[in-house]
């Protein structure tokens, strides 16, 4: 593992990172906090009109349409910047379990996500129902309660050991 | 450039020393820092995209508007607060960073731009609220979006420059 993440920190991609870490660490770091808020955002409000809080005129069908699509070119975007910052220092991150748990976090809250769309896409009543939003809402609680852990864990990343 | 010895001070009150000697309480706040800024600026980033008119076009401006903005200031008043005290425990040091003072002068040029929309564009809202945004309201959009990203990347900066 530590042959490949010295071979990863020689590539010319990576030296050029480490040359420019004054402003081109914070400029693709300001990318990938911009591309987070936009995915916080837009997961939050569907997860929030699952739980009755906001937009509750709208149904969720619209709801889900109108701003799902946004985590998903977000979560895009999180993954480009993410790899280049990773190459630029592949041992702070790779090795570091606060990392491995955010990635973990990352497949599990996009699952979710991709089970509400798929259902609101479908125009599965049980979403709209009160009666059955009693399964639905522990799903956006989940939802609402890993994205915020996983911008926790990144800053966290920082830190570790 | 001189530092006023009120930023020194600040620094090296209780509440800055504390900060600054805690292993857990500056990263604490600074995760605060970014969730906070994460909601502000993705709340700001709907409005703004409704009014150049690129997404939500099929809801009102004035009903997204009133939707979103609650949730802004209240997320704008927690990232007020964890800044406030990120800045106590560092207060001379911030005070010295180009990017630092910056990130403030972008930040009232934001304020200024939603004043302006508020004076302008949106005064005649009934007109717009429905159909293509007004050139006043597109230009806040734009203006708004662009401002803001400056604010995010001069606030990473400065975590670069102590």
């Amino acid at each position: 593992m530590n042959a490949f993440l010295d071979a990863v920190g020689n590539t010319p991609l990576s030296l050029f990172l480490q040359k420019n870490v004054d402003w081109l660490i914070p400029l693709i770091q300001s990318v990938h906090i911009l591309a987070l808020s936009v995915v916080f955002v837009s997961a939050a409000v569907v997860d929030l009109r699952i739980l009755g809080v906001v937009g509750r005129r709208q149904p969720l069908r619209a709801t889900s349409r109108r701003f799902l699509p946004w985590v998903g070119w977000g979560v895009a975007i999180l993954l480009v910047t993410g790899l280049l910052l990773m190459t630029a220092e592949p041992h702070r991150a790779l090795l570091n379990p606060l990392f491995q748990i955010k990635m973990a976090a990352l497949i599990l809250v996009c699952l979710m996500t991709w089970a509400i769309a798929a259902s609101a896409k479908a125009g599965d009543t049980a979403w709209e129902g009160i009666e059955r939003r009693g399964a639905a809402k522990p799903l956006a609680i989940a939802s609402l309660l890993l994205w915020a852990a996983i911008i926790a864990l990144g800053r966290w990343i920082a830190y570790g050991p | 450039m001189a530092v006023p010895a009120i930023f020194k001070a600040l620094q090296a009150s209780p509440v800055g020393k504390t900060i600054t000697e805690s292993p857990w309480m500056f990263p604490t706040i600074e995760t605060v820092h970014v969730l906070a800024i994460a909601t502000v600026i993705g709340a700001i980033a709907v409005v703004d995209l409704r009014l150049i008119g690129v997404a939500s076009k099929d809801r009102p401006a004035s009903a997204l508007t009133r939707e979103f903005l609650p949730w802004t200031w209240g997320a704008f008043a927690v990232a007020v607060t964890s800044g406030a005290l990120m800045f106590t425990s560092r207060a001379a040091d911030y005070m010295a960073i180009p990017a630092f003072t910056a990130k403030f002068a972008i930040m009232a040029l934001a304020g200024l731009n939603m004043a302006v929309f508020h004076l302008t564009a949106e005064r005649n809202i009934g007109a717009w609220d429905l159909g293509r945004p007004a050139i006043g309201a597109r230009a806040a959009g734009v203006i708004s979006l662009v401002l803001w990203s400056a604010v995010v990347i001069c606030g990473r900066k400065v975590g670069f420059s102590l």
